[in-house]
């Protein structure tokens, strides 16, 4: 057909002829369409309630509460009671000498203790198994192995003032060596750091440093939330190191209250790492998407961890005059 | 190594040295610029036809066509171009003659309608490749906008472009994220084409002579990312007379001047622009701080400036340099104890020299620079985070474009560039982070375009690159068949091989975060299949019809792992995950570019995945595919220009959405008993399919009216009223799930443009 042809014909009639003439290359084009309308990807949402195991087991202090309860649909309540997870057969083994602690359930539902009164230690560098079974008979499992331990070897400017930029609290630790370690991958150690107003005094909002003052609304907001605060989780390598120690400067972000606080130091399992690096992601990605945290938890849900932690007491001064703008001291 | 360095010569040599088939003694040729009668500017991809012959060319993108191997004689010559009147030249060739032959068209905004819709143009063959589009001026600053007129938004109104909100000009272009697409301005990699955070782009409307978009299976020419290309070209400058405008908006005022220097009135050496844009939000600013209002930040600006100058030292060589430089500053206060500081931003020069070889080859070379800064530093309880994020892009490219015959234009080029990325972080004053990665990249390609007939045409290319980090050699064919059914109608077929070497990390929220990674020793550059099919008809009266399918793979994938906390101390390979991902489609685009109703329809079916470690495992632990947040099932687009009279102009666009995919939890449980919590409420830990859900539709209509007349005789004004969402759809960017005083999760929308807004400028051409 030549150009002259094509344009004596009236628009309409050209549009019929295109598609007439270009019925194999059409439907070439629109064959996605029907890959498209008849190919669904995408992941089914989990549905079903799931047993939560929660239990922190901390390096050379008795084996810790095992907490029991199940997941609710993610708009609804969670109440402790209702969610808990009762009457279950719950014990831990130690995978290394093959002994099994019982455990035994507490007169608040769905929180187990180790049934001795006087309970196996966490051994550093040993693998735990967690095994419950609930009442319909659902086998939950999980594995942790504890790190190995390290020590607290000096502590700096133990009492200071706030913001003081030369003598913030200061942690040398030494660190356990990283191929002692059976982290599954080799990584390097990882830390989260935790800055406590002892359990038993009282909390008073006059003291809040002042950040966390702005930030703190009595009307909405619990002044007990702000009793710990805890860092996210950080790499060894961001610390100095100086022959085989490492040393911890505290940023006074950490600190919410004036006065005294513990400072702990906490090293972390790869069911810990794993855990709390997810659940960060879980608001840290774009706004409206939450990838599911890294769990290892066979037959359930939450987390089985283990952790050393070491820490030591400081006394926080309060200063009339702050970095970041005015404020006053309690 | 040496052996496909040798490979790769072993078949850019022979082409590049490749003789035409031998011709008549007597074959003359006919080459030439063509350019706007106003303002002398080239004109680029301008069709030229030789009628009653196969002969047919379009401009290269200096606007420099070649006709050879025609035979004596006198030719029709037929020189069109969008937004121009059709111009009909009759041209003698004689034996041997190889004539140079220069063009003008008449826009046709000074002529009436019935002059622009001729007969003529139902006999304009297609020229235009698989996969592309163009944008001129006025198809940006016409349609309504979001305060400022820009030329990412206007893109993204075509079929398989989409932003990922109201608030964020980033392109998704056929389902690939933003990274996915080579911004280039004059032939410069601008590394953070935005403004205000994402908000809008840097490339200011009064600067740009023309866009190019290669939304999938782009040419030979052009390499390094997976799915397409946006490339700019600023204004040389008028050759006539010396002209100028300002134009006063909401959110920013621009200026600009233009003129040519230098030679006589009919023959200047060259031409120079500048235009300049600065935001004007300080009152704005400042009414709203006065009402205490949360949240408005201490100070916030952003300008940008743009210069290039242009130098015709010989009748075949000319010469000219531009540069961009933009910045945003930001400062907030968002609570007591805390302030928040940012300043970002790029700068570009680009050297470009032009010379004709006779009359078959042009060439070009071309060094340029690139440079992109952000340094967010952050204040909070005594504590202090800093982060400088730079980029430093410096390359030389040396293009050819031979046209040995009538059946063969052939081009070739080298590409180096010499890449920086850094990356520092601080925290308390303690160095945390701090990585500088560089590398050297060359590429060579080779590309022919064969045209055995006036029915077909094949392209065929290959692109070698070569990247130091991690000492990567890839090979990249291009390959592309257009048949002319009619002189209207065209079917296409593209396949091309895509490599990058490059990968951004982006919030899609705000884009001075951004940060570019690059390959490296045990991260594999990324790699993709693309395949287009495609149908293009002109329907008459100006009406095209356009139907394309495509399919692309994206392969070896490299992003910064989300899930890992802290990269202090981690090798660089681990710190980023590794996927893959697909994406395909249908688009249909129907527009009519001529006459009193203007515009166009575009419809697009598509649908993106990707797959990652950890998302949306399988019963076996497999990841399965997603849909990535910006993927859309269905999206249209109407967008209207109406001319009422000489004076007044109506504009609208109206857009529909399939909604974002996101993340609905559908499980919760919460932890209370850690070492590091405090209570009394948990820390809320969802379960749930990732991006397995959908927001509710998008659709926003918007509409303008403009007045354009005299300004008290000494200047040309246009008076531009607009109202951004129309009818005050509330569409929803994404939810939040936040944790009430009583333990509930409650899903709260934040929403896009919720309510009409009005903007209102007023432009003066002098």
């Amino acid at each position: 057909m030549t150009c002259d042809r094509l344009s004596a014909v009236s628009p309409v009639s050209s549009f019929s002829f295109l598609m007439y003439s270009f019925r194999l290359p059409i439907l070439c084009v629109l064959l996605p369409a029907a890959v498209l309308a008849g190919c669904d990807t995408t992941a089914t949402p989990p549905e079903d309630s799931q047993v939560v195991v929660e239990s922190y087991q901390k390096a050379n202090a008795p084996l810790d509460t095992v907490w029991l309860s199940r997941t609710v649909g993610a708009r609804e309540a969670i109440t402790p009671e209702e969610g808990a997870v009762e009457n279950a057969d719950v014990e831990i083994k130690n995978l290394d000498n093959g002994n099994t602690t019982p455990y035994t359930e507490t007169s608040t539902a769905g929180v187990y203790v180790p049934q001795a009164s006087s309970p196996p230690t966490v051994t550093p560098q040993t693998s735990y198994q967690l095994q419950v079974e609930t009442t319909d008979g659902q086998p939950v499992t999980s594995m942790t192995t504890v790190p190995d331990a390290f020590t607290l070897e000096n502590v700096e400017n133990t009492t200071t003032v706030f913001q003081n930029t030369t003598k913030q609290p200061s942690f040398v630790i030494d660190p356990p060596r990283a191929e002692s370690q059976q982290y599954e991958p080799a990584r390097q150690n990882v830390y989260f750091f935790t800055v406590k107003v002892p359990s038993g005094t009282a909390l008073d909002a006059s003291e809040l440093t002042p950040f966390y003052r702005a930030s703190y609304d009595a009307d909405e907001d619990s002044l007990s939330s702000f009793r710990i605060n805890s860092s996210g989780l950080l790499n060894q390598a961001n610390f100095s190191s100086s022959g085989d120690q490492v040393r911890v400067d505290l940023p006074w972000i950490g600190v919410a209250f004036f006065g005294t606080n513990e400072v702990g130091i906490n090293l972390v399992d790869d069911n810990y790492y794993d855990f709390l690096r997810s659940e960060a992601a879980q608001g840290s990605v774009p706004p409206g998407e939450f990838p599911n945290v890294i769990e290892h938890v066979e037959g359930g849900t939450g987390i089985f961890a283990s952790y050393v932690q070491k820490k030591d007491t400081i006394q926080v001064q309060c200063v009339e005059k702050f970095l970041g703008g005015d404020s006053t001291c309690p | 190594m040496h052996s496909r360095l040798g490979f790769v010569l072993s078949l850019l040599v022979p082409a590049l040295l490749w003789t035409a088939p031998v011709t008549a003694q007597d074959a003359a040729s006919l080459r030439g610029y063509v350019r706007a009668a106003d303002t002398g500017e080239t004109l680029l991809q301008a069709n030229v036809v030789v009628k009653g012959t196969s002969q047919g060319t379009a401009t290269n993108n200096d606007g420099y066509y070649t006709l050879p191997s025609l035979e004596p004689g006198t030719y029709t010559v037929v020189f069109s171009y969008v937004g121009f009147q059709t111009r009909t030249e009759e041209v003698t060739l004689a034996a041997g003659e190889g004539k140079r032959f220069d063009v003008e068209l008449t826009p046709t905004k000074v002529q009436t309608e019935e002059v622009v819709v001729t007969g003529e143009e139902q006999d304009e063959e297609i020229e235009q490749q698989l996969g592309t589009d163009q944008l001129q001026t006025a198809d940006v600053t016409e349609l309504p906008s979001v305060l400022e007129p820009d030329v990412f938004r206007s893109l993204s109104l075509l079929p398989g472009v989409t932003t990922a909100s109201d608030y964020s000009s980033n392109l998704y272009i056929r389902g690939g994220s933003p990274d996915q697409t080579l911004v280039q301005l004059d032939g410069t990699t601008v590394y953070n084409p935005t403004h205000f955070f994402g908000f809008f782009s840097t490339f200011n409307p009064d600067a740009i002579k023309d866009v190019q978009l290669y939304k999938g299976a782009y040419p030979a020419e052009y390499g390094g990312r997976l799915g397409s290309v946006v490339s700019i070209y600023n204004k040389e400058g008028n050759r006539r007379e010396t002209t100028g405008g300002f134009s006063l908006g909401l959110l920013a005022s621009r200026a600009y001047v233009e003129g040519p220097y230098g030679g006589s009135d009919d023959d200047p050496a060259g031409s120079y622009m500048v235009a300049v844009r600065r935001s004007t939000l300080e009152p704005v600013l400042a009414a709203l701080r006065s009402t205490d209002a949360d949240g408005i930040p201490d100070s916030f600006s952003f300008y940008d400036v743009n210069a290039k100058v242009t130098y015709n030292a010989w009748p075949d060589d000319k010469a000219s340099l531009s540069f961009y430089g933009g910045q945003d500053f930001l400062e907030i206060s968002p609570q007591a104890a805390s302030q928040f500081d940012v300043n970002y931003g790029n700068q570009t020069v680009s050297a470009d020299w032009t010379h004709l070889f006779g009359d078959q080859v042009f060439s070009t070379l071309r060094v340029t620079g690139s440079r992109y800064k952000s340094t967010p530093e952050a204040e909070a309880g005594g504590t202090s985070f800093t982060q400088e994020n730079g980029v430093r892009d410096l390359s030389l490219d040396a293009d050819v474009e031979y046209t040995p015959s009538e059946t063969h234009t052939v081009k070739g080029g080298l590409a180096s560039s010499l890449l920086s990325f850094s990356l520092r972080n601080t925290f308390d004053g303690t160095e945390t982070f701090d990585q500088t990665l560089t590398a050297q990249s060359a590429a060579v390609y080779v590309e022919d375009t064969y045209e055995p007939n006036s029915t077909w045409t094949l392209k065929g290319g290959l692109r070698g690159t070569y990247f130091s980090g991690g000492n990567f050699w890839r090979f990249s064919p291009r390959l592309s068949v257009d048949y002319n059914l009619t002189s209207s109608v065209q079917l296409q077929a593209a396949y091309g091989r895509y490599h990058q070497f490059l990968t951004l990390e982006t919030s899609q929220l705000f884009t001075a975060f951004d940060t570019w990674f690059m390959s490296d020793t045990g991260v594999a550059p990324s790699y993709g299949d693309q395949v287009a099919l495609g149908v293009k008809a002109n329907l008459g009266r100006g009406v095209q019809l356009e139907v394309e399918g495509y399919g692309r793979t994206m392969r070896d994938l490299f992003q910064q792992d989300p899930f890992r906390a802290d990269d202090a101390g981690v090798s660089y390979a681990d710190q980023f995950r590794f996927g893959d991902g697909r994406a395909y489609g249908v688009e249909v685009l129907l527009r009519r570019q001529e006459g009193r109703l203007g515009g166009f329809l575009s419809y697009t079916l598509g649908r993106t995945e990707r797959r990652f470690p950890n998302i949306n495992t399988s019963e076996n632990g497999d990841p399965q595919y997603y849909p990535p947040n910006y993927d859309r099932t269905h999206s249209l687009t109407l967008a209207a220009k109406y001319k009422l009279t000489d004076a007044w102009r109506l504009s609208s666009t109206f857009n529909y959405n399939t909604g974002r995919a996101y993340t609905e939890p559908s499980q919760r449980f919460e932890r209370n008993n850690g070492p590091g919590q405090s209570g009394p409420q948990g820390d809320n830990t969802f379960l749930s399919a990732f991006n397995s859900a959908r927001l509710p539709a998008y659709h926003r209509l918007d509409v303008g009216v403009a007045r354009t007349g005299q300004f008290f005789g000494v200047a040309d004004y246009e008076l531009q009223f607009q109202v951004i969402n129309a009818y005050a759809r509330r569409n929803v960017w994404f939810y939040q799930f936040p944790t009430d005083p009583d333990g509930t999760i409650e899903r709260t929308e934040v929403p896009q443009i919720p309510v009409p807004i009005p903007n209102l400028s007023f432009s003066l051409t002098f």
